[in-house]
């Protein structure tokens, strides 16, 4: 995980600007898409 | 909440294979994505937020589930070019089809609800009706519509996180995989 930081923070800030944008649109996408149940909650 | 799941795998999978094979991240251009927070304002209403999941009328929470998935499929159209996106529209298309055909909520069996919650009171629900403030609705399989495409998966028991999901979900999940992945090209 920490890798990954290291290598998100190295990316350009365009870059790192429309991958939280498109990361939060795809688990908005998910989360709205697919029907997963949890008993008592949301799966 | 599992299917985030797949974003934390696409994104760390694309990560590594970038890393690996020296080159940036190509972020696709995706159309129409203001489309997708109001889509998800009637879900987060009638499923996630609280106070509104839990007096929201099954009428209106299956009107709203409806609604937004339409959006969600002309967003999916919208971005149809984009490596991934036909897994993840086909999946919300099977998931709404068997929604639509079965009076607007996601089908689940009684006896996947007893494999979710084998302990469950028995009052906690009923055939007939929605599954606590999910998307689903309690159905027995012969009463259900296209019964192969509801919310008939549980995860195995070693899995302390117990979820039904359906076929849709799946091409969902893989969707979403494909789209991170394609990121590291």
């Amino acid at each position: 995980m920490k890798r990954l930081m290291r290598n998100f923070d190295r990316q350009p800030e365009s870059t790192k600007a429309r991958l939280m944008l498109v990361l939060v649109t795809l688990s908005m996408f998910l989360l709205s898409a697919g029907a997963p149940a949890g008993f008592g909650g949301m799966g | 909440m599992i299917l985030l799941v797949a974003i934390v795998v696409g994104i760390s999978a694309t990560w590594m294979r970038a890393r690996y094979t020296n080159t940036r991240l190509t972020i696709p251009e995706l159309e129409w994505m203001w489309l997708v927070p109001i889509a998800f304002v009637p879900q987060w209403l009638a499923f996630y937020f609280q106070p509104t999941s839990t007096s929201i009328s099954t009428t209106a929470a299956s009107a709203g589930l409806i609604t937004s998935q339409l959006l969600l499929l002309a967003f999916a159209w919208a971005n149809r070019k984009v490596p991934g996106f036909w897994a993840l529209g086909l999946g919300l298309g099977l998931n709404l089809l068997v929604i639509v055909l079965n009076g607007g909520l996601m089908p689940i069996s009684p006896e996947t609800v007893r494999e979710l919650a084998p302990n469950a009171p028995s009052a906690a629900w009923q055939a007939g009706e929605r599954l606590g403030t999910t998307k689903d609705i309690v159905l027995p399989a012969n009463a259900t519509r296209l019964w192969w495409l509801s919310d008939r998966f549980v995860l195995p028991d070693w899995f302390s996180y117990r979820v039904a999901f359906s076929i849709g979900d799946i091409f969902v999940g893989v969707g979403a995989i494909l789209v991170l992945w394609r990121m590291g090209e």
